[in-house]
Formats: C-alpha cells, sequence, structure tokens
C-alpha cells in the first residue's frame, strides 16, 4: 500500500499578468525569442554542467525543447510554440514573438484583458480574411512550371538559420539540393504515396559536397567495397529480413523448444539459414539485406554466390528499402521465402564521399526515396543543417497543399498591420460595437496589435539598423547608417518586389508613434520576382496560434499550483 | 476539538474567501483558471467545481462547503460558480439581519433564520418557482417530442459553452457540437443520439494539438489514432475483423521448436491455421488492439489485406456494437463486421485512420477538436464532454416524466427559435393541474419538464421579482432570499455595473407591463432580448438545474450554521463508524504521515439550545 500523505494546499497566483515579475520574465522570453529571429539572428549555444554535447542554434523547436520552464504561463507558450512547429515546420519564432507582443502591448496601452481579448479575436478574424482574399497583397502564387519560387522558399529558410554558418553560395547550393529532393519526393500519377528523403550527415568535408542522390545509400564497410566494385551495374533482386540471423537460440525470443537427444540446436539453426541462403541463391537474388546481425558462415557462403550482403541496417533503413523495392521483410527463418517477397532494385552503386563508403541502391520503378547527403565543417553546424533541410523540405511539401507563399523580411508584417489599421478606423463604430467595447478601445487594441505585428518586423533587426515602412506599398525597407561617409545607404525594399522610387515616402517603423494618415497598401504592378518567402500555410497558423495563445494568457485570472 | 464560536461569522469568512476566487470566473467575461502541476501538466479551466476541487481546501468549513458543491453538481453538472455567490450573498444576508440583535442572541437568530429558510426550501420553493418562473420560461423540447428542437438546442449549448470557456472558444465550439449533434442524429427524432454521444464520447472525438482550434471539424466515421500498419487501398463496404490478442498466442503448453535432424520445424500451425480461417472468412480490413507479430503482417502484405493495429479496445467495441459484429467460435476472440468505407485521413501532418459504420438509428461522425496547446485542448474537450452530459440529463429527466399525453397542441412552431410560439407543453399541464388540485409533485413537474430561461439573470429577475409578490412563508425570508439571488447577475455584470441596474429596470419593466403572462398564444413569446453578453445571440440554460441551486444552497447554509463543535480526529470517519482500530501504527502518534486529519461534525438539533 502507498503512503498516505496529507495533501498540502494547493498555491494560488492570481491576476498573473498585473504581476511586475512575472512581465520581467515574459520580457526576457520575448527578447530570447526575438534575438534568434531572422538572417542576422543570435544564436544560442545550449549544454549542459556535466559536460556533453554542444549545440548551437537559432530554431525555436531545437532551442525550446532543450529549455525546461518552471512558470506555467511560458510553459503553455513554449508548448504552442512547439507543437505548431512539430506540425508546419516554420514559424515558430514568429509566433511566439507575436504572441509575447501582444500582450505586452496591450498591457503597455492600459487595455483591459477582456476588451484584448475580444478585439484581437476580431482583427485575427480580418486578417484570416484577407490573407485569404484572391487580392492580398502579400501572397504570391507559386508556380509549380519553375523552379523558381520554390528555390526562393528553400533559400529563404536556409538563410534564416545564421548557426548553419553557410556563405552566400553554399546557401544558394543547399536551397537547390532542398528542392531537387522535394522534387524527387513528389509521387508520380500513378502511385499516390508521397516519397521520402532519409538524410545522411557527414562531418569533415566542405558543404559544397553535399548532393541529393536518388534511391538509397547504405553504409558499407570498406574491406566489402573491393569485391562490389568488380560487380555488374544492373537491375537485380532483393530479399530483406527482419529478424536476427545470427543462429543464436537465444534470438527465436519466447517460445518452447523441443531438441532431440544428440543434436547441437546452434548447429541446426545454421543448417536451416543455410537451407535459405541456398534458396535465395537458387532464386538468382542479388542483394541479401538484414537489419540485424547474420551469421558469418552464411555471409560466406551468400558472398561466394556473387551476392552482396548488407547487414545491421537498423529499422531507419528498412523501412524505405521495403518502400522503394517493393519487398516484404520476412519475420521468420522458419518457412522458405515466397516469391512475392521479393523486391526489386535497379542497380547498385558505389560512392565514396569522405573517408566514407556508401552503397546506393537505386530504385527501379518510380519510387519516390532519395537520399541527401550533407557535409560540414563540424557536428554543431552539421546537426543544425540537417534541422533547417529537413524543415525547408517540409516547407515545400505545405506548398502542395496551398500553392502560396508570403513575402518575406518582414513585408508581410507591414503590410498586414497598414491592412489592419485602414479598415479597422473605417469602420471602427460598428466593429466596436459588435464586439462590446468603446471606440477608442477597439482603436488601442488596433495600435497594439499592429504594434506587435510591427515588433516581429524590427525583430529582423540586430545590427542598429532602421527600419522604414513606405506610405504607398506599405513594405519594409533598411537602411544602414554608414558611420564613416555619415550617409545612409537605402537598400531595395525587403523583399525584393518594391524598387526605389523618388515619390516613396518612408516613416521609421521603431517610432511607435509617429502620426500618419492609414492607407490601404496599394497593390504592386510589376513583374519582379520576390527575393524573400515565407511559407503561407505555416505562418497562417502561427498568427492564429499566437492570437488564441495570448487570448488565452489574457483571459487567465488565477494559476493555480498543486505543489504535491 | 475546536468549538466554533460564531459559526456565521466563522462560514462568511470561508465562503467570502471563496467568493473571491469564483467571482472572477464568472460569466463569459469572466477570466480562466491555469491549473499547473509540479509534473509540468496543466489544465486550464473554467468550471467552478474544478476550480474548488484543485485549491485541495484544508479549513473544515471549507470542505462542508465543498462537499455540498459537489453533492450539488452531481445532480446537475452545472451552477457551481452561482452556488459559491449565492450562499455567500445568503450569509451576508443573515449576517446583516441579525446584527442588530445581542451578541449572545446573535447565534439563535441565525439558527432560526436558517431553519426557516430550510423550511422554505421545502414548501415554499417549489410553488413560487412554478407560479413565478415556469411561466416565463419555453420549452427546450418541441410539443409533445422528447427532441431538443434545433435553435432551441444551439441557445441551450450556447449558455452552458459560455460559461465555462472563453468567447471565441464559445463562438466555434457551439456550431460544432450542434452539427456534431444534428449529424449523429440525421433526422431521426428520439433521444438515442444524445445517450449515444455521451455514453461513446471519448470514442467520438480526436484532439489534436498544434492547430488553431478554427480547424476543429466534425468528420464522418471513426477516426482511430493510429496508422495503418499494412494498407491496400479498398473502395466500398469492406468485410472487417477485429482481434483483442496476438494472433500467435498460444494457450497451451504446445512446444512451438522443434529441432530434429534435419530441419527445424516451428510449429507456427497454430497461427497458420488461424490465418486461414480468416482468409476463409474474406475480410480486407483486420483491426486489432495489440501489436501484431511481423509474420502476420507478412501474411496480410501477401494477402491484400489492410492492417490496423494498436487501436484502442473502446473504440473497437463501439465499432463492433454499430456494426453488429458477430462474434467467431474460435480462440481467440475474433469478431467480424461490415465496414462502409476505410481511408487515411490526414490531420495536422499525422495520419489517422477514419472507418465508417452504419447503424440503424445514429450515423457515426466524430468530434476534431484542435487547440495550439495541450491545456486549451484539455479545456475544449471535457467542456464538450460536459455539454452532452448536460443534454443526457436533461432529455433522460423529461422522458421519464412524459408519461402523461400532453392536453392540446396549439401555435404550431413556425420557426425553429425559442422565439417562435411554441406552447409549453409541460407548463400548460401545469397550469390545469393547478387550478383543480394542488398537484402532488410539483416538485417533479419543475425538475422534469424540461423548461429553459435565457441566461444572463432571467431566472434571477423574475424568482426576485416572485418571490417579493408571493404570499409563502416569512416575509422576512422572502426578501432575505430575494436580495441574495440578484448577487449572481450582479456579478455577472462586475466590469461594468451600470448594465446591471439597466438589465434590472429592463426585466421589471417588461414584468409589470406583460402581467397576463399566460394568455394563450402569448405565453412564451415572452422573449429576454438581452444576453448576458448584450449579444443578439440567445443562450438559454434549464430552469430545473437552477431551482436546483436555490434548494442545494438553502440546504448548504443550514447545514453551516448549526455545526456547534468541529472535531478533529485522525481516522477515517467509515472506519470510525465499524470497527476498531486494528493495527498499532493507527495509534502512533509519531507516524504522523499516516495520521490523516479529519473533520467531524456534530450536528446539534434545535431542540437542544
Amino acid at each position: 500500500m502507498s503512503r498516505v500523505c496529507k495533501k498540502k494546499s494547493s498555491v494560488c497566483t492570481d491576476e498573473p499578468l498585473t504581476d511586475d515579475h512575472m512581465c520581467h520574465k515574459l520580457a526576457v522570453m520575448r527578447h530570447a525569442l526575438s534575438s534568434c529571429y531572422g538572417p542576422r539572428g543570435r544564436l544560442k549555444q545550449i549544454h549542459n554542467n556535466v559536460g556533453g554535447q554542444v549545440q548551437i542554434t537559432s530554431t525555436s523547436a531545437v532551442l525550446l525543447r532543450a529549455m525546461a520552464f518552471s512558470e506555467p504561463l511560458i510553459r503553455l507558450i513554449s508548448a504552442a510554440i512547439l507543437d505548431h512547429s512539430s506540425r508546419f515546420s516554420d514559424c515558430g519564432l514568429f509566433t511566439g514573438v507575436f504572441c509575447l507582443g501582444l500582450i505586452e502591448h496591450g498591457k503597455r496601452l492600459g487595455l483591459g484583458s477582456a476588451v484584448a481579448s475580444r478585439v484581437y479575436k476580431y482583427l485575427l478574424e480580418e486578417c484570416n480574411r484577407y490573407l485569404s482574399a484572391d487580392d492580398c497583397g502579400c501572397k504570391v502564387q507559386v508556380d509549380f512550371s519553375s523552379i523558381r519560387s520554390l528555390i526562393t522558399l528553400a533559400h529563404t529558410a536556409v538563410t534564416s538559420k545564421p548557426a548553419c554558418m553557410l556563405n552566400p553560395e553554399e546557401s544558394q547550393h543547399i536551397a537547390s539540393l532542398i528542392v531537387q529532393a522535394f522534387l524527387r519526393s513528389v509521387p508520380s500519377a500513378s502511385s499516390n504515396i508521397f516519397g521520402r528523403t532519409l538524410v545522411v550527415a557527414l562531418e569533415g568535408p566542405p558543404v559544397s559536397d553535399s548532393a541529393v542522390f536518388p534511391g538509397l545509400l547504405v553504409e558499407v564497410p570498406i574491406l566489402q567495397s573491393v569485391d562490389l566494385k568488380n560487380r555488374n551495374p544492373g537491375p537485380c533482386k532483393i530479399v530483406l529480413f527482419g529478424t536476427s540471423l545470427s543462429g543464436d537460440c537465444s534470438e527465436i525470443g519466447e517460445a518452447a523448444l523441443e531438441i532431440q537427444v544428440g543434436i547441437n540446436p546452434e548447429k541446426v539453426v545454421l543448417e536451416q539459414l543455410l537451407k535459405l541462403g541456398e534458396r535465395v541463391v537458387q532464386d538468382g537474388v542479388g542483394v541479401f539485406a538484414c537489419q540485424k546481425v547474420i551469421h558469418p558462415v552464411l555471409q560466406q557462403y551468400l558472398k561466394e554466390r556473387g551476392l552482396v550482403v548488407i547487414e545491421r541496417l537498423g529499422l531507419a533503413l528498412i523501412e524505405p528499402i521495403a518502400q522503394m523495392t517493393g519487398a516484404l521483410i520476412m519475420a521468420s527463418i522458419c518457412s522458405p521465402v515466397p516469391a512475392k517477397a521479393y523486391g526489386q532494385l535497379g542497380g547498385l552503386h558505389l560512392h565514396r564521399i569522405a573517408s566514407k563508403e556508401l552503397l546506393q541502391l537505386l530504385p527501379s520503378g518510380e519510387a519516390a526515396v532519395s537520399t541527401m547527403v550533407l557535409c560540414h565543417r563540424n557536428e554543431t553546424m552539421l546537426e543544425e543543417l540537417k534541422v533547417t533541410c529537413q524543415r525547408a523540405e517540409h516547407v515545400l511539401r505545405l506548398t502542395l497543399k496551398e500553392p502560396y507563399a508570403l513575402i518575406g523580411g518582414g513585408c508581410t508584417e507591414t503590410v498586414l498591420s497598414a491592412y489592419i489599421k485602414h479598415t479597422s478606423e473605417s469602420k471602427a463604430s460598428e466593429a466596436a460595437l459588435s464586439v462590446k467595447c468603446s471606440r477608442a478601445e477597439f482603436l488601442l487594441a488596433t495600435e497594439a496589435f499592429c504594434c506587435s505585428l510591427h515588433s516581429v518586423a524590427l525583430s529582423l533587426d540586430h545590427d542598429d539598423q532602421h527600419f522604414l515602412m513606405d506610405l504607398t506599398h506599405a513594405h519594409c525597407w533598411v537602411t544602414e547608417e554608414d558611420a564613416h561617409s555619415k550617409t545612409t545607404t537605402l537598400h531595395p525594399c525587403c523583399c525584393g518586389l518594391v524598387k526605389e522610387r523618388a515619390d516613396l515616402e518612408k516613416i521609421f517603423l521603431n517610432i511607435s508613434q509617429t502620426a500618419h494618415h492609414s492607407f490601404l497598401p496599394a497593390p504592386i504592378k510589376s513583374d519582379d520576382q520576390p527575393r524573400l518567402l515565407d511559407s503561407f500555410t505555416a505562418k497562417l497558423n502561427a498568427l492564429n496560434v499566437a492570437v488564441e495563445t495570448a487570448n488565452l494568457m489574457l483571459n487567465a485570472r488565477y494559476i493555480i499550483r498543486d505543489v504535491n | 476539538m475546536a468549538k466554533v464560536t460564531d459559526p456565521l461569522q466563522v462560514s462568511l469568512s470561508v465562503v467570502g474567501a471563496l467568493e473571491c476566487v469564483v467571482r472572477r470566473c464568472v460569466g463569459p467575461s469572466g477570466g480562466t483558471v491555469i491549473f499547473t502541476k509540479d509534473t509540468g501538466e496543466t489544465l486550464i479551466t473554467k468550471h467552478g467545481h474544478r476550480v474548488l476541487t484543485a485549491l485541495h481546501l484544508e479549513h473544515p468549513v471549507a470542505r462542508t462547503v465543498l462537499e455540498c458543491l459537489c453533492a450539488h453538481d452531481r445532480v446537475t453538472a452545472d451552477g457551481s460558480k452561482s452556488f459559491i455567490l449565492l450562499l455567500a450573498a445568503l450569509l451576508r444576508g443573515i449576517h446583516d439581519s441579525v446584527h442588530g440583535s445581542a451578541h449572545t442572541h446573535r447565534r439563535h437568530a441565525s439558527w432560526k433564520l436558517a431553519n426557516q429558510l430550510h423550511a422554505f426550501c421545502w414548501d415554499g420553493l417549489d410553488d413560487v418557482i412554478a407560479h413565478g418562473v415556469v411561466p416565463y420560461a419555453s420549452s427546450l423540447f418541441g410539443p409533445g417530442g422528447c427532441e431538443p428542437e434545433g435553435g432551441v438546442l444551439a441557445a441551450l449549448v450556447g449558455g452552458y459553452v459560455g460559461g465555462r470557456v472563453s468567447p471565441g472558444q464559445a463562438e466555434l465550439l457551439t456550431p460544432l457540437l450542434c452539427e456534431l449533434y444534428t449529424r449523429v442524429r440525421h433526422g431521426d427524432a428520439d433521444s438515442a443520439a444524445i445517450s449515444f454521444i455521451h455514453a461513446n464520447f471519448s470514442q467520438l472525438h480526436a484532439a489534436v494539438s498544434g492547430l488553431h482550434s478554427a480547424q476543429s471539424r466534425v468528420v464522418e466515421g471513426l477516426l482511430l489514432p493510429c496508422d495503418w500498419s499494412v494498407w491496400k487501398e479498398t473502395d466500398g463496404p469492406v468485410k472487417a475483423l477485429v482481434v483483442y490478442e496476438k494472433l500467435d498466442e498460444r494457450y497451451d503448453e504446445s512446444v512451438s521448436i522443434q529441432f530434429q535432424e534435419d530441419w527445424t520445424v516451428q510449429s507456427d500451425s497454430v497461427i497458420q491455421e488461424r490465418l486461414v480461417t480468416i482468409l476463409r472468412l474474406q475480410v480486407s480490413v483486420m483491426l486489432s488492439a495489440v501489436k501484431q507479430p511481423d509474420c502476420v503482417l507478412a501474411w496480410a502484405w501477401l494477402n491484400t489485406v489492410s492492417v490496423l493495429d494498436c487501436c484502442d479496445p473502446g473504440q473497437l467495441d463501439l465499432l463492433c456494437e454499430l456494426s453488429t459484429a458477430e462474434t467467431l467460435t474460435v480462440q481467440p476472440l475474433m469478431r467480424v463486421g461490415t465496414l462502409t468505407h476505410c481511408r487515411r485521413f490526414q490531420l495536422g501532418g499525422r495520419r489517422y485512420a477514419n472507418v465508417g459504420v452504419t447503424h440503424t438509428s445514429v450515423h457515426t461522425h466524430t468530434l476534431v477538436l484542435c487547440a495550439p496547446a495541450a491545456g486549451p485542448l484539455e479545456q475544449s474537450v471535457s467542456v464538450s464532454r460536459g455539454v452532452f452530459s448536460m443534454l443526457q440529463h436533461l432529455s433522460h429527466s423529461h422522458r421519464h416524466n412524459n408519461v402523461s399525453p400532453c392536453p392540446h397542441e396549439q401555435g404550431l412552431a413556425s420557426s425553429q427559435h425559442l422565439a417562435s410560439s411554441q406552447r409549453l407543453a409541460s407548463s400548460q399541464r401545469l397550469a390545469s393541474s393547478q387550478l383543480h388540485s394542488p398537484c402532488p409533485n410539483l416538485r417533479q413537474c419543475i425538475l422534469n419538464a424540461g423548461d429553459v430561461i435565457s441566461v444572463g439573470g432571467a431566472f434571477e429577475f423574475v424568482f426576485h421579482h416572485s418571490l417579493l409578490h408571493s404570499n409563502h412563508g416569512d416575509p422576512e425570508i422572502r426578501r432575505l432570499l430575494a436580495e441574495a439571488v440578484l448577487s449572481v447577475p450582479r456579478s455577472l455584470h462586475t466590469h461594468r455595473p451600470g448594465d446591471f441596474l439597466q438589465h434590472l429596470v429592463h426585466f421589471t419593466n417588461s414584468l409589470r407591463q406583460r402581467r397576463p403572462i399566460r394568455e394563450h398564444g402569448s405565453g412564451s413569446e415572452f422573449m429576454w432580448g438581452l444576453g448576458a453578453d448584450g449579444s443578439g445571440r440567445v443562450c438559454v440554460e434549464p430552469v430545473c438545474s437552477k431551482h436546483q441551486l436555490v434548494a442545494s444552497v438553502l440546504q448548504c447554509v443550514n447545514r453551516l450554521l448549526r455545526v456547534e463543535t468541529v472535531i478533529h480526529t485522525s481516522r477515517s470517519l467509515a472506519l470510525a463508524a465499524s470497527s476498531e482500530p486494528d493495527s498499532e501504527e493507527e495509534d502512533d502518534d509519531g507516524k504522523k504521515k499516516k495520521k490523516k486529519k479529519m473533520m467531524m461534525m456534530m450536528k446539534t438539533g434545535r431542540d437542544t439550545m
């Protein structure tokens, strides 16, 4: 019987958001997230105090997973960000910065939490309507007939992670690899199972050695590779085993054994294995692969007859192989392999990358399986690069569902805020009535919402740059103050859609109270392609999740902590 | 042993503290409580009962209140926050009325009041509600039927949901829950759908975190939260096999592997036999509650059978029940049924299996609830579950009562809205019986009539009004109760006290204007224009649970004020009553951890004073 303890009373905190201590914690969290944002984001190094691996990252999912929070509200935000990025792989930092911005700006402007959450909800619906409309100024159609927008999407995803430590050529190369891998994984019309991309990470060689291979790459010991070179590189049959072929009786699992007197069970099992091998050889199989260990005698037997033997594949590889070749993973050594269980391989190739020998298994049909080999100079960068590539590929996949992308570089945020400001000012009275608050409260909450959007765009700034917004198209511009010549150089608009013109009037973004008339962002008439693109699906969900989480936190009146 | 010197003072301070906690969460504009454990679990709730139990209260009076609250909650599953508010207001009223008397008389005076209140609860309350409130209520159930009407249903669900989640979530959840109900019911007019959803809610919902809540929807068929281990595309109705055990499970000590001279024989004849049997059944889908061994998967792959393993046994049972699956007479237990469709279902980056079943009366649908993180998700799930238990409670009691035929129906439901001129079948019956003889089970009638009244203080205003104008019992008692009742709508408008007064004036005016309310054709047309949130959306709540609320509070007041002594004991109360202490460690004072502080309430009757 377990001990019966007296339950302690719970600890109750009321009005958590009015507490200064709590606000400070939220501000710290906001700073931690916003400093990671964008291509010039600051990196975070994660390590524990007992040694072990060091991680350097600016990816929200990696960062938050490594951190433990004691404060329930922060834990709530962190859970929302992690859940969002596990589904959409992008815009995790956006979620966090925007959500905390909504709370902070609402508080700064002295809004009641109930009013703020109702207006935020209303404005969110307004945003959703605008972003899903056809004439939305910050949305571009992803054109699948050319790979230009796909490359841009991938490139934006790669460059926004500075911890990958890539130079411009390298990031261009990686972006093209991601697109290549994505295109290979798109299933052909006949089969509708989406393909997969496996990542092999190699430490040491330069990034430019990274490549995408069709089919799968399996690491093989160097010694074996000698006989592999002499092989005929044509199509062949493959057989897959999921159980151990080591010949140990202990590997059989739970079963009642009956052993006749005078029989050595190990020997019998080995004979059985050899019989299996004999059968496989008779059937003309070229590759014999096993997830676990293969008995050396069987290996030798098979090799002598010209078969390629691959052992210790692991679960992570055996399933893609089965998918690619159409083979059945055999689970028993007692029954002979049925003819239907053999898979087809298009061929074998041996690659030598860095110090490793990799055997490439080529698909015979249209199976959309490919392998991306990523190389980088050291382990921490490689880890970040791997995460980034997987996420970027996921972002590309999301475009298949909704073929849109949003302009990047903060322009989406400024355009959206200008639109929201304009529409809510033009129909403030009706809107205020529908959310049951006064007109002034509604306008204040709108201000807080727009400021939060601006603060996301401003999070891109880490080097004392000045962020501007033009008053025609509401795009975002950056100036960098040149300390030597005392002049300011003006770059083109962040996303590259708008070119510098003399008649563009601009205001500073970071001076929040700049008085300007609200205006409807003018549509852009140019054939230019944006330089930076973000995932539409991910950002839309991020926006919704952020507002919803902010509302949850604003609504919290008590925190009750069970200390038992 | 602690002597309670002034029970009224003690109760007032304790209940006052609880009121402070509850007050901020009342109504649609009230906030939520985030409840966390050191294990990292987070629960977000506005549910009064949950909040108060989560506090782990220690004070004996607080625990008595909580006990009463739990008892009330079990009956109505609603109104915990109003309970505390009303209790606090009543105690305050009693305190004010005995304030003038000398200290020694104060206790006696408060006991007397408590007793009178309790007495009123038994004889006056039913009558006041039946005559004063019920005429202003609308019937939840259509004339003669046992089924909630569409618009009223939405209003009822909206009223329930609005008090438990934030307004934004309520707007999403209400239509979704109504959609689930109407789609499951599919036009049939009995209350099987409510009971079905209520009984199987855990199987009929899927919770997805990471998506924003607007992505929630209703999906046809059952959604199983696992992916197909072996997937073969199928079309149309398919035969499905449900297994609960591993197919290679053995029941005897038979030999499985024989090592012989020439060939090892694995006696998998058992499993082969079973697989052959299955094949003969011509099933194309296998649903398993456990992970099947690889050889079964390989067999399925070769024989184009789709396999879904690690399913929730509860969902499998439901599936069998719905498809009236026949049980095979072989070991292990297997059942064969028919599925209308089998699909893969993609939901937020994860794969689910979607299967459809047909049943004569219910059309199975699954409610997919989405939220950004696990905490808010849990909130939506529990609220949705609560809605159906509330509906179940209502329709159940209505059905039981509705044995006598309705006298006559007139003014047929022209529109689905409750503003339409539905006649109140039940309240009419009430009216006619009152004319001839005092209804023997008036209380039963109120409790079971299924009448609803709009939220936001309508009940309290009408009740207040009719208490003041009734002629039952002591006028002092009625005044006391009438004043206290107003505390509930008052705290709904704490952020804007002006609104409360405005509503009060509005209601009193309309009450005065429409005095002969029971006129034919106009009765239930009386609609309270303003909901609690002042929006055009109408939300309603059942009168019977409000009645129960008042009765529970009156009983609780009585109970609190009659305590004279609190005794702390180290024994469990149940043990103390039945048997002697059987082990030494119970008496050992050193083992503090085993010691449970228990309180014993000594109830002293009025005559002992």
